[in-house]
């Protein structure tokens, strides 16, 4: 078995399936990202090689299955791109004897980075680039679901930053291990269950296990993510690791009483929310302040239902696949930025 | 004639009205049905399975606590970083690491704040959540150090919640008018009982999100604590309709609704809560059967008590367990299963297990009719009281002891005060009109009292009984036999009062016939003798308060009546007995008061 040291030792230096791996950017749970290089166009990208350790079933499937997403979501401006995903083998040596390792990787866009680098020093990152990096998020997450694809693993550091002409940088959505294609059907069943991310930020529904298996459910599940995400592009912090004050002893309970035939109430958790909003509306700009947190509010209901849009009186509801919707109101609260600070200035 | 003080069986499970927490801090379990798909994700989650995705899942939350904790190190000034590090942390269940972060988070902001630094408070939100899980007088230690804001005078506030000090509380929230602030203030003064204060700052709050079920319900402890019964039922219900699956709102209603007797729409509560699929928890096992109690139906009632018990066991419940158990052996002793001295062992068992259990000595005080009782009583009884027991769950209990030790005026009083504190309760009303009958004497007052009493509540044996004793003494007996006749095939009481509502309107031979078929059945119930003396005493104090006997022959009178009867060894150790005499020396009647 191979430790993460030793995994680098291997890896860097050596060329796989036509990429020479240079130096290595960051760990997940079960793979490795590496900078690396394209031998024949001289391109720099990020290769996430899956780790020695992750010929789990469940993980391979994971990792093959982000691959298979990625190539479906080929040409999504604010989805990380995918050129390549395949498999080669790499030889090393131990106490002078070769070996041969069969290694599964992504050949990706190289980021600058992602969302989460910002949030040590939060307020150098301007209201208005936070809201057009979320923007940028919806707009990656619209492009998922026009494709049938959702993500339900949302947190900015699945969001990475490229380099824009245009306007500095650029956020695009990323690591879809957790992602689903709602055009197939479930891989096995407990797929759903097994995939729901970082409690930290995973709606209520996946922590108590009682989400169901319906794409409006899978949505709902990333409305939550989006808002979660501006939750912490605002305060820093996770929102529903705030709102449960989660720990380890009660994520594995809520799935015990899942097994055990138990559920939550999840309308119940309407006043633990409430008070993590609080947390909110003290990190939000004054301009913004009641728009923004109506919308987090209504993206991060407890109960999926409630976070879809209004239809009518009293009805809610997708108007349609993508989530025009939620651009239109990023945009919204934008102009108002924008309006109150030209205001500002002129004063 | 012989009343019944209160409900014998009816009144246990007493459960202390709980305050709705505005910070409930666990979810209310429940079971919703399940989609074909939820079944499969489970079985595919059981045993091996479930294990294996733990580890996955641990293994994952432990990659994500290293990398935020490298992260936090990196950047030691960033209270947010710390504070990312403190929930990662937690979700690997690494809890030291988690709380040290915490701790690190407060003394970044207090440290930032001295140099005039800004900060960003949802760090302190997570660190003061993570740490009231744990040590939450620390916590306040280390708020204090930090710049008095509107926020950390919130934070404060809760972290008193966790302590349970409501004037701690309600220091921290001065001044403070936001939804949340005049939420948690409603649930201070709810504790502190103040319910007219609790209702006003909940109502604010209410103004402020009317979609917040905890206000509706803390807005139902108000209401009840002020009397307005009918408005607490209607919080409870609109509660519910937000939050359908709130079990613990619902069980809440239903409760109520079985404490004011009104059992059709507390068993329509509980069908719908059935119907949800739950995973019935002893209390509701409890509140089901109590409703079985109210309905006659017994034997269901115990067998639901059994269960009830065995569930509070395994909840770890293990007061409710013993209270349950005692409650079923008393069920069990009411349909003649158990003999009386092994349900009363087995009550006086129970406070032996739990002897600050204020059920129990309900039950124990219940039991006790006679005046030899009284000591153990007082004993129990003081013992609940030193135990911080609130006055008010205490008043029929302390109308009980009061009337066993003969001291009738003070029990009346308490009677009353205990149905003015429970207007839907039957058995509160019941006790108390017939005691403030007796004592004062005021029957036509009491009877008028009957008549809104009736009004207002659904009829039992008991109240119905009480009632109608009232009105036929208090100048309305065809009313009153109105109101028995539908009871008479469940109790000789009934019987017997039916009789002196038919004497008391003048039909002297009915009356007197049905007087002695209601002495046959006490016979056959009751050999001690005391229920056909009692029967006997009021038959005959009734006939002189009525003045009846005078418009008869004597000897035709006395062969209709019930014949005289010597009182038996132990009458005065039977405080309804003292209480006719006690009666009879007031008005100067004879003892023992006999129609020759």
């Amino acid at each position: 078995m191979l430790t993460d040291a030793g995994w680098n030792r291997v890896l860097i230096g050596k060329v796989v399936a036509g990429y020479r791996i240079e130096s290595r950017l960051g760990s997940g749970g079960f793979a490795t990202v590496y900078e690396a290089t394209d031998i024949v166009q001289g391109k720099r990208i990020a290769l996430k090689i899956l780790n020695p350790g992750g010929t789990n079933l469940d993980v391979r499937s994971e990792f093959d299955r982000e691959g298979q997403l990625l190539s479906k979501l080929s040409g999504a401006s604010a989805v990380v791109a995918l050129f390549d995903s395949s498999q080669d083998s790499v030889e090393f040596e131990v106490d002078g004897f070769p070996l041969q390792l069969e290694v599964s990787f992504h050949a990706l866009d190289l980021a600058k980075g992602c969302l989460a680098d910002f949030l040590g020093d939060l307020p150098s990152l301007s209201w208005r680039k936070r809201l057009e990096l979320w923007r940028d998020c919806i707009l990656g997450v619209h492009q998922m679901h026009l494709r049938g694809i959702v993500h339900r693993d949302l947190k900015a550091e699945n969001c990475l930053i490229f380099s824009d002409p245009k306007r500095s940088i650029q956020a695009r959505v990323s690591d879809l291990g957790r992602a689903r294609d709602l055009t197939q059907a479930a891989l096995h069943p407990g797929q759903y269950a097994r995939g729901r991310g970082d409690n930290r930020f995973a709606p209520p529904e996946f922590v108590f296990v009682q989400g169901s298996e319906t794409a409006e459910a899978h949505r709902c599940a990333d409305l939550y993510g989006l808002g979660s995400l501006l939750f912490e592009l605002a305060t820093g912090v996770g929102l529903t690791s705030l709102a449960l004050n989660l720990d380890r002893g009660k994520w594995e309970a809520s799935w015990q009483a899942h097994a055990n035939n138990q559920f939550v109430d999840l309308s119940s958790l309407n006043g633990h929310y409430a008070r993590a909003f609080m947390a909110l509306d003290d990190s939000l700009p004054r301009a913004i302040a009641r728009p923004a947190g109506d919308l987090v509010r209504q993206l991060c209901r407890p109960d999926p239902p409630d976070r879809l849009p209004r239809t009518g009186l009293g009805s809610r509801g997708h108007r349609s696949q993508g989530l025009e919707w939620l651009l239109a109101r990023a945009d919204i609260l934008m102009n108002i930025l924008i309006v109150s600070e030209r205001n500002q200035r002129q004063h | 004639m012989m009343q019944t003080f209160g409900a014998l069986l009816e009144t246990a499970t007493t459960v202390v009205p709980q305050v709705f927490a505005a910070t409930p801090d666990h979810p209310v379990a429940q079971r919703t049905p399940e989609s074909d798909f939820q079944q499969r994700a489970k079985r595919a989650t059981h045993g091996h399975d479930l294990s294996a995705y733990l580890a996955t899942q641990a293994k994952l939350t432990e990659a994500v606590a290293d990398r935020a904790q490298a992260q936090a190190l990196a950047a030691p000034d960033s209270e947010v970083l710390a504070a990312r590090w403190a929930q990662a942390a937690a979700q690997a269940g690494r809890i030291v690491d988690a709380q040290d972060a915490a701790v690190c988070v407060l003394a970044l902001i207090e440290r930032k704040a001295e140099a005039g630094e800004a900060t960003v408070t949802a760090a302190a939100h997570v660190a003061v959540a993570i740490l009231r899980s744990h040590e939450s007088s620390d916590t306040l230690n280390m708020l204090d150090r930090l710049p008095q804001t509107d926020r950390v005078r919130f934070l404060r506030a809760e972290v008193a919640a966790d302590l349970a000090d409501p004037a701690l509380g309600l220091a921290a929230l001065v001044d403070a008018e936001t939804r949340e602030a005049c939420s948690l203030r409603g649930y201070f003064l709810l504790l502190q009982e103040k319910y007219a204060e609790a209702l006003h700052e909940l109502r604010l709050a209410r103004g402020y999100d009317p979609s917040d079920v905890n206000v509706l319900a803390n807005m139902s402890l108000a209401y009840r604590g002020l009397g307005a019964h009918n408005k607490s039922l209607r919080m409870l219900e609109a509660a519910i309709a937000l939050a359908p699956g709130r079990k613990d709102i619902s069980l809440r209603l239903i409760s109520q609704l079985t404490g004011a007797n009104l059992l059709e729409r507390a068993t329509r509560e509980v069908r719908r809560v059935k119907e949800m699929d739950v995973v019935e928890p002893a209390y509701f096992l409890a509140l089901q059967a109590q409703i079985f109690l109210k309905l006659g139906q017994r034997r269901q009632a115990s067998d639901l008590l059994r269960a009830a018990a065995s569930r509070a066991e395994s909840e770890g419940e293990d007061q409710l367990a013993v209270e349950l158990d005692a409650n079923r052996v008393l069920t069990d002793y009411a349909l003649d299963r158990v003999p009386l001295k092994a349900a009363m062992e087995r009550v006086r068992e129970g406070i032996r297990r739990a002897p600050t259990s204020t059920a129990l000595v309900w039950m124990l005080s219940d039991m006790s009719t006679r005046t030899t009782m009284v000591s153990e009583l007082r004993t129990s009884f003081d013992r609940v009281v030193e135990s911080g027991a609130k006055a008010q769950e205490l008043l029929p209990i302390a109308a009980r002891l009061s009337f066993l030790e003969c001291r009738f005026e003070e029990a009346a009083i308490e009677a009353q005060q205990w149905s003015i504190q429970n207007p839907w309760d039957d058995a509160a009303q019941a006790t108390a009109l017939m005691l403030h009958a007796q004592v004062t004497e005021d029957w036509r007052g009491s009877a008028r009292r009957a008549k809104e009493v009736l009004r207002q509540l659904p009829s039992s044996v008991l109240l119905a009984n009480n009632a109608a004793y009232v009105l036929a003494l208090g100048g309305d007996a065809r009313y009153a036999a109105t109101v028995i006749e539908p009871f008479v095939e469940e109790s000789f009481v009934a019987q017997a009062t039916l009789g002196l509502a038919r004497i008391a309107t003048g039909n002297m031979a009915s009356g007197t016939a049905l007087y002695r078929l209601a002495a046959d059945r006490a016979d056959k119930e009751d050999s001690s003798g005391v229920s056909r003396a009692l029967m006997t005493l009021h038959q005959s104090m009734a006939l002189k308060q009525l003045d009846i006997a005078a418009g008869f022959p004597g000897a035709h009178v006395r062969s209709l009546l019930l014949p005289e009867v010597s009182l038996p060894a132990n009458w005065q150790h039977v405080p309804w007995i003292q209480l006719l005499k006690w009666r009879a020396a007031k008005n100067n009647w004879p003892w023992p008061t006999m129609v020759a």
